[in-house]
């Protein structure tokens, strides 16, 4: 497998991210171990949800108007990464409200419509599997990507509109972060090392489009 | 209230995640291989 050099500094920068969470954060007072699953879950939801899906919505509405198809590979390409991190997300969510909570799962608006994301974006990926036409695919992909992607602000927005088990945000929010110095510095390194993880993985999909589409286009 | 101690949770989850996001990047490799391998062939 070769790397390239953000290959190389993204996965550096996640396992040098992923000993400072194990060996040298603290463990919360209240929640004991189980407090250091938010260091891979929340970076996890803010790639996916906020940046992933946020760009299939923007790439989403260019590709609409403009009709070029290197749009349509970002968004389809950001959409299949955000699809795995909010695979994460959902996984990692659970493991922690098992020993938390004493419940792996409740039916409250933010995990609901999480998952209700998470199905939309699996359809998106399942439909493009199923329609050859370019221009059919890219256009249907293009609509249910905005629609899916409308989704993130009520489910950022969840937690202050309806009674909900899910805790508050800890760094996207107007106030300043509420948490230790060093929890804090680990929060915002994973942030750091998971969007650095997102461009690559972003960046080696999107050349595996690209080298379809042009394979194709050499065929037809 | 105090929660449980022990780091079974944690662990689990970071292994999930390892697995996940590793798998991904291996299955993002594999594909454009074999699609490269496919178009040599041709």
């Amino acid at each position: 497998m070769k790397f390239s050099k953000l290959g190389v500094i993204a996965v550096l920068a996640v396992v040098a991210t992923y000993i400072r969470a194990i060996f040298f954060t603290p463990f919360d007072s209240l929640q004991g171990p189980a407090q250091k699953i938010l260091y891979v879950h929340a970076p996890s939801a803010w790639v996916g949800l906020y940046l992933a899906f946020g760009l299939v919505f923007i790439t989403s509405i260019l590709y609409l108007w403009l009709k070029d198809p290197k749009l349509d590979r970002v968004a389809s390409s950001a959409a299949e990464v955000g699809f795995v991190f909010t695979t994460v997300v959902l996984i990692t969510g659970p493991l922690w409200a098992k020993p938390v909570w004493g419940a792996y799962w409740t039916w409250d608006a933010r995990l609901t419509l999480t998952l209700f994301l998470w199905f939309i974006y699996a359809g998106y990926l399942i439909m493009r599997g199923a329609i050859e036409d370019f221009e059919m695919r890219a256009r249907f992909s293009a609509v249910i990507g905005i629609l899916g992607a409308l989704l993130v602000p009520f489910i950022h927005l969840s937690v202050y509109f309806f009674r909900t088990m899910h805790p508050m945000p800890v760094l996207l929010k107007p106030s300043a972060p509420s948490m230790p110095r060093e929890m804090l510095i680990t929060l915002v390194s994973s942030f750091f090392a998971l969007t650095l993880l997102f461009a690559w993985l972003l960046r080696e999909r999107y050349l595996l489009a690209f080298e379809r589409d042009a394979a194709m286009e050499a065929h037809s | 209230m105090r929660f449980p101690e022990d780091a079974y949770w944690y662990h689990l989850a970071y292994i999930v995640a390892a697995v996940i996001y590793g798998g991904y990047a291996v299955s993002l490799w594999w594909r454009r291989r074999r699609w490269q391998k496919k178009e040599s062939s041709l």
